[in-house]
């Protein structure tokens, strides 16, 4: 069962459309890959994907129920959608990452052991007590980002996740994409990163200007 | 004794009505944000000047021997200007934290429905993030409450160890022609307000360092 948009339209301004009929699946275990130039509506849809937009018209669909960012809490925790920019909040790095996990409840000394256990696994246990507002721009994203992955959702949504990446945690990175999907996850990428389109290969969704989808490529 | 009891009653009167205010103004000032309520926040901030005898005459005209809510037997009591300020901070409290929450609160509170947070959850998440915010809304509201004349003077009678607030005490003085001691107690309430701005650079200064 598939994480959907069918036919989604969408204006942040009446009258300026983002999205025009935007059709999109992301199937568990696989990878897609969305481009487009800056503009086409990248951000939007993987937003309308990730719960946090409606569509103006069109549905969005997971794993067979209509859902909107209304929908009950154990639909909308399929979907995990991270942002462009890094969030952090206050605290150390090890809480950063296991935020995910703290605000759905599981209990403090379990999501810290396997918070700690994610960041080992990436070799950043160093870094486990430092406060997370002193990290690099890079650190950071890193941080952002694994405070998702903890969260092992059934799709995940990267938006630019490689901005402030270097060479180092780009492979990082993709490694963990690897291993999402692996494990049975779908992971959305939208990126101008060519690097990584050609590292992950997958499904390409190719948003035109003013959010008109040109083509859709295996 | 006159001093002392005067800033002591200021410092609770005001806060009881900051903290009466927080009731209803961080709600509303969550209601704004969240749903980017901008004709709201543009009202709450043309209401901060409002003159604070107008909120006094308006409670008097409900409190008063035949008025509506004369059976709360409020009137010339230091919980009749508690409720009186509160009103009157209320738009200051709505336009400095609306104004406040507009970045952090927006994002911290989306990456935590990203995250699954229940919209609960969130909100406390970013409120916690927005302290800063909250601090400077806080200081804002209680210095306009207990510099404030109008509703104390209208609702709370100046009546001496009663409902006798610094302000109230400076212009009865310069009612007296006494001027020592009115610009003593409106030096008094001038570090009192300043005091309470460096507590809230303080709570800034931590939470930042946290």
């Amino acid at each position: 069962m598939p994480l959907e948009a069918r036919g989604v339209w969408f204006y942040y301004r009446r009258g300026s459309w983002v999205l025009r009929g935007v059709t999109v699946r992301l199937e568990r275990g696989s990878k897609l890959i969305i481009l487009g130039p800056n503009g086409s509506g990248k951000t939007t849809l993987l937003r309308i994907l990730g719960l946090l937009e409606k569509p103006k018209r069109g549905v969005v669909v997971v794993d067979g129920t209509q859902c909107t960012p209304s929908c009950p809490l154990r639909v909308r925790r399929r979907v995990v959608y991270v942002h462009p920019e890094p969030i952090i909040v206050r605290g150390s790095v090890v809480y950063n990452v296991a935020l995910g996990l703290l605000l759905r409840g599981v209990d403090r000394e379990e999501a810290f052991e396997r918070a700690e256990r994610l960041l080992e696994e990436l070799g950043m246990e160093g870094l486990r007590g430092e406060k997370a507002s002193g990290l690099s721009m890079g650190q950071r994203m890193l941080v952002h980002i694994l405070r998702a992955v903890l969260l092992e959702p059934e799709y995940l949504l990267l938006d630019e996740p490689t901005v402030y990446l270097d060479r180092v945690n780009r492979l990082r990175l993709f490694e963990l994409i690897e291993a999402l999907v692996e494990k049975g996850a779908g992971v959305a990428v939208a990126t101008h990163d060519e690097w990584l389109v050609e590292r992950l290969g997958g499904d390409v969704y190719e948003l035109g200007s003013a959010g008109a989808h040109t083509s859709t490529s295996a | 004794m006159g001093l002392v009891d005067a800033t002591i009653r200021t410092v609770i009167v005001s806060g009881a009505a900051v903290l009466l205010a927080s009731t209803w103004s961080i709600p509303a000032a969550l209601f704004i944000v969240e749903g980017r309520r901008v004709l709201l926040q543009r009202l709450a901030e043309a209401f901060t000047g409002v003159p604070t005898v107008l909120i006094g005459l308006l409670l008097y005209l409900l409190l008063c021997g035949r008025c509506p809510l004369s059976w709360t037997r409020l009137l010339y009591t230091p919980a009749a200007i508690s409720i009186g300020e509160a009103i009157l901070v209320t738009p200051v409290y709505i336009a400095f934290l609306a104004r406040g929450l507009q970045s952090v609160y927006r994002h911290v509170f989306e990456l935590g429905v990203a995250l699954g947070a229940d919209t609960c959850a969130a909100r406390l998440l970013a409120l916690r993030e927005s302290l800063p915010s909250l601090a400077s809304a806080l200081i804002a509201s209680w210095s306009r409450a207990a510099g404030e004349l109008g509703v104390a003077l209208l609702v709370g009678g100046n009546i001496a160890g009663y409902t006798r607030t610094l302000s109230t005490s400076i212009t009865l003085f310069v009612e007296m022609g006494d001027y020592a001691r009115a610009a003593l107690y409106g030096a008094v309430l001038a570090s009192l307000l300043a005091g309470m701005g460096v507590a809230a650079w303080l709570v800034e200064h931590l939470a930042s360092r946290s």
